[in-house]
């Protein structure tokens, strides 16, 4: 698979816009501006209760953990890593600089963004991998989000905080996404190319590209003619949308990739024409009954996010960060800043 | 003190065993507590606070 690999040496913002010359009318702006407010006021009203799932005192010996129930109620033998997303959701609170954000460049935040990272590094196993279900799971899913995580965080907040050592440790969990994958869950086969492409545009080694580009290939070989990523067999708006967030993401940060925008392109496409609003938020319709949508990689041109998507959701008809009771709320709210992130930008170059 | 995977098997055999028996269970939490809670110094005795985020933590 001919590949166009190259390092957008620029990148510093993961969800930054890097789909050249936009046109949009006045309208299409006005809306877009509307609904990034939405968006943003799920997304901070989430992060007060990811702190409290955080282990925030410096003198305890689980200092950064983000798992309640192992460190506070102690319900649990081991940390759930996925929780340790939450120093990804932190670090795009203390970077937004939106009037209201009262975590906006606090440095006690920066402080508990590097302790969920120092936590994470520190509970790997010897081989890099990380567990969520089970002690000595080496889980490619928790270990692809929790590295992209990681990673996205030192690439936003790699002017605040010094990461050289902590980048050097992350190299066995690096090698390990490397070297496994999961074909059968495309999500996680996108999140580990994300933390791959990351990590290379930040270290810039010949090993971290031979990485990158091999999880990239592996990637796109997955997607079908209409740039969908099937999960267990069929399709999953929801899932698609977070195959699609995450590709984009990577795409961002690796600047121009002919073969990952035509997947996203054609992917947009065909979520245009299956999300509608009589028949395509339906969770029934999807393969894994998926109830929530993650917004960031539909947005396009075009008014579908602002004038279908977000109303749909303003409707009740997917879940929000805020309704959800369960680590995942960490992702879908990151990806909600993400979301209105792009659509601010796509209303500044109106 | 934290749970441990050696800690839960241990606790899960007593109560497959003698644990199913009430007064052996009074007699675990009578020990426990001395041990775990009335036991230890002042700085380290268990708290029974929420910890949830108070924004003042950010000043």
């Amino acid at each position: 698979m001919g590949a166009l690999f190259r390092i957008n040496k620029n990148a510093t913002l993961p969800g930054a816009l890097n789909s050249g010359a936009l046109v949009l009318g006045a309208e299409a702006i006005g809306v877009m501006t509307n609904n990034h407010q939405f968006l943003l006021d799920e997304a901070l009203n989430t992060v007060p209760r990811v702190f409290g799932l955080c282990d925030r005192e410096p003198a305890s010996r689980t200092h950064g953990c983000c798992d309640r129930a192992y460190w506070h109620y102690r319900q649990t033998d081991f940390a759930n890593a996925r929780f340790q997303e939450s120093g990804l959701l932190f670090a795009h609170a203390f970077v937004d600089t939106s009037p209201g954000n009262q975590f906006s460049g606090k440095p006690r935040l920066l402080d508990w963004i590097e302790a969920v990272w120092s936590f994470w590094l520190d509970r790997r196993s010897r081989d890099g991998t990380v567990a969520e279900a089970y002690p000595n799971e080496r889980s490619f899913c928790a270990t692809a989000f929790t590295a992209a995580g990681f990673i996205q965080t030192v690439l936003l907040l790699r002017e605040a905080r010094d990461w050289t050592r902590s980048l050097g440790r992350v190299r066995t969990t690096m090698q390990w996404l490397a070297k496994h994958q999961n074909p059968e869950v495309p999500n996680q086969m996108a999140g580990a190319y994300l933390a791959l492409a990351g990590y290379h545009a930040l270290v810039g080694s010949a090993e971290s590209q031979t990485w990158a580009q091999q999880k990239r290939d592996a990637i796109v070989a997955l997607a079908d003619d209409d740039g969908i990523f099937n999960e267990y067999g069929g399709f999953d708006s929801g899932y698609q949308s977070l195959t699609m967030s995450t590709l984009a993401s990577a795409h961002d940060i690796t600047g121009e990739d002919e073969d990952i925008a035509a997947i996203l392109d054609r992917a947009n496409a065909t979520m245009r024409d299956r999300l509608t609003t009589d028949k395509g938020f339906e969770p029934a319709a999807n393969s894994r009954q998926t109830q929530y949508l993650y917004p960031s990689g539909l947005i396009g041109d075009d008014a579908f996010v602002p004038e279908t998507v977000i109303p749909e959701i303003e409707r009740g008809a997917t879940l929000r960060p805020s309704w959800m009771d369960d680590r995942y709320c960490i992702a879908l709210a990151t990806d909600y800043f993400r979301a209105a992130q792009r659509l601010q930008e796509l209303a500044g170059t109106g | 003190m934290l749970m441990t995977t050696s800690k839960l098997i241990v606790l899960r055999l007593f109560n497959a065993t003698f644990g199913r028996f009430a007064v052996m269970n009074e007699g675990l939490r009578w020990i426990l507590v001395r041990l775990l809670i009335k036991g230890r110094s002042k700085r380290k005795a268990y708290n029974a606070s929420a910890r949830f985020f108070d924004i003042r933590e950010l000043d």
